[in-house]
């Protein structure tokens, strides 16, 4: 490519690119339904997280209690089994002296 | 209004101010952002988006920059972001959309498209630093003082050398020869 001095080649050529950028008159007018339209879908956005947060914070509740019920449970039951081991009982000696005791 | 009195409106959301910033700013944007990204309609979605973030974030602006070089920092961001993820996909965008437009195009026409085209590479093979200063130099017309200031260089001189680096490559990349 020979088409003399560079600067005032790359200045043209910049030139014509630059023609090419199309400039929209109406650009304000459509930017501002543009942004009419994101400030809707934003608020419905928020509208949408903040019905589902209520049934999740519920759900984790109802977790946490079924968890820490079961967990107690759990608890009553493992340390029979601890005090029939540590007895040389049989759990089902435990639960019928604990009958008995009550009687 | 003077800058501070446009800044104080906007910080209202004033939208009369809105819109005068807006129209002042409005095609300098579009030249800088589709220098840099080489595409009309990903240069008007990306003025949107720079009018959104003032919109949204003037608050935080804290004015030791001016509005321009403020504006004009956010619309560098937001391309150099477009470039990097269309970078990924590139390989899909190689149709040219002026291809698309005008497919009768005279010899002298497409012999222009072809080293606009050939400038767009070169222009992509650049480092960043004198892509962006190249950019707001050449298809902005940006004075380099401000050019150091938007790109937060040391002095006008490292402008000056980042152009004159930049011509070089682009120079070397379209295999242009000079005459004399």
């Amino acid at each position: 490519m020979n088409t003399g001095n560079f600067d005032n080649f790359l200045e043209q050529i910049v030139k014509t690119d630059k023609s090419h950028v199309r400039l929209c008159d109406d650009s304000f007018a459509s930017f501002s339904k543009n942004m009419e339209r994101q400030q809707v879908a934003a608020a419905r956005q928020k509208k949408i997280i903040n019905y589902a947060v209520v049934p999740v914070v519920l759900l984790t509740i109802v977790l946490n209690i079924l968890f820490l019920f079961n967990s107690n449970q759990s608890q009553d039951f493992q340390s029979i089994d601890t005090f029939a081991e540590e007895n040389h009982i049989s759990t089902s000696t435990y639960y019928f002296s604990e009958v008995l005791i009550n009687e | 209004m003077n800058e501070k009195e446009l800044v104080n409106a906007l910080k209202q959301k004033d939208s009369e101010a809105f819109k005068i910033v807006y129209e002042q700013y409005y095609s300098r944007l579009k030249h800088l952002c589709y220098g840099m990204v080489h595409n009309s309609e990903d240069a008007e979605d990306l003025v949107q988006e720079v009018f959104i973030d003032l919109f949204d974030s003037i608050s935080r602006f804290r004015e030791e920059a001016s509005l321009s070089t403020w504006l004009h920092r956010i619309a560098i961001n937001k391309s150099y972001k477009l470039l990097r993820s269309k970078k990924v996909r590139d390989i899909f965008s190689r149709l040219d959309y002026r291809e698309i437009q005008c497919p009768d195009k005279t010899e002298d026409e497409d012999i222009k498209s072809k080293q606009i085209d050939e400038l767009h590479n070169a222009i992509k093979a650049l480092p960043e630093r004198q892509a962006k200063v190249f950019t707001l130099f050449f298809y902005e017309n940006i004075p380099q003082k401000e050019i150091a200031d938007i790109l937060e260089l040391s002095s006008v001189s490292a402008v000056e050398q980042l152009i004159f680096r930049a011509k070089q490559n682009i120079k070397k990349s379209m295999k242009f020869e000079d005459n004399d």
